[in-house]
């Protein structure tokens, strides 16, 4: 079942994004742990998006994937902010950094690192490319 | 939802619900709050906490870094499996003593500690 998405960059979108994956049949398919892990995943990257990712302050949609299969769910997301590439931008914070500032940014993508698989990123006209899945190994 | 609690030796904040994007601010505010009454000894209580993010963890993140900066006690209690692993991923938990209830985390803030 793939489902696609179109969000804008409001807090507003996120939380109704949020709502309805969590009503979605192949959501209540997955281990609690991977539902956890999709939930956090869209929060951190859509929220950096919306935070970090635009020099304007036009609207602007992201693109959000979901295929469900068997437990398991592949994700993509795109988006036309500035390049980011969360496989390399991440990294861990310290309690005494800038907490108010784009190290918990950071931190946001070293827990997606850490909750996804087969993260891929690409950067293809203009367009911030990010694919991911969660689940899979669990079924291996 | 956000719940402060006066003990003897301590202030402790209960988390209820999600600490996301979205309600971060709220928790923001009443960590704030706490902190701005001059609170030496602080129990972050995610016994009702199902959710928790890097939003969350930011808020919590500043509540530590302001009991730290002055001098303060602070711990964890009643964190989920769910919850103490986020804490783990972020490479956060060694930052934070976390304890099975608030009676061992109150317990553990050993000394003269002021009433707030």
């Amino acid at each position: 079942m793939r489902l696609y998405y179109s969000v804008r960059n409001q807090w507003t979108d996120l939380a109704e994004l949020d709502r309805q994956v969590m009503t979605l049949p192949g959501f209540a398919e997955l281990s609690g742990d991977s539902r956890y892990a999709l939930r956090l995943a869209l929060e951190e990257l859509i929220s950096n998006i919306i935070k970090y990712g635009y020099d304007d302050r036009a609207g602007h949609e992201i693109g959000v994937a979901l295929d469900f299969h068997k437990g398991a769910v592949r994700v993509c997301l795109t988006d036309d902010g500035r390049a980011f590439n969360p496989l390399t931008e991440a990294g861990p914070v310290e309690i005494a950094a800038d907490v108010r500032g784009q190290s918990i940014g950071r931190l946001g993508v070293s827990l997606v690192r850490a909750l996804v698989e087969n993260l891929k990123y690409r950067r293809e006209e203009n367009r911030n490319i990010l694919e991911f899945t969660i689940g899979e190994a669990g079924r291996r | 939802m956000i719940s402060v609690t006066q003990r003897r030796n301590c202030t402790v904040i209960s988390f209820s619900g999600e600490l996301n994007s979205m309600t971060a601010p709220e928790a923001d505010a009443a960590i704030a709050a706490v902190c701005k009454e001059g609170c030496m000894a602080l129990i972050f209580d995610f016994a009702e906490l199902t959710y928790l993010s890097s939003a969350g963890l930011r808020s919590i993140l500043i509540g530590a870094k302001d009991m730290r900066e002055r001098n303060g006690r602070f711990a964890v209690a009643n964190a989920s499996e769910k919850i103490q692993r986020v804490f783990q991923l972020s490479g956060l938990a060694r930052h934070f003593a976390s304890f099975a209830s608030i009676e061992a985390a109150e317990a553990s803030f050993t000394g003269e500690v002021p009433a707030c």
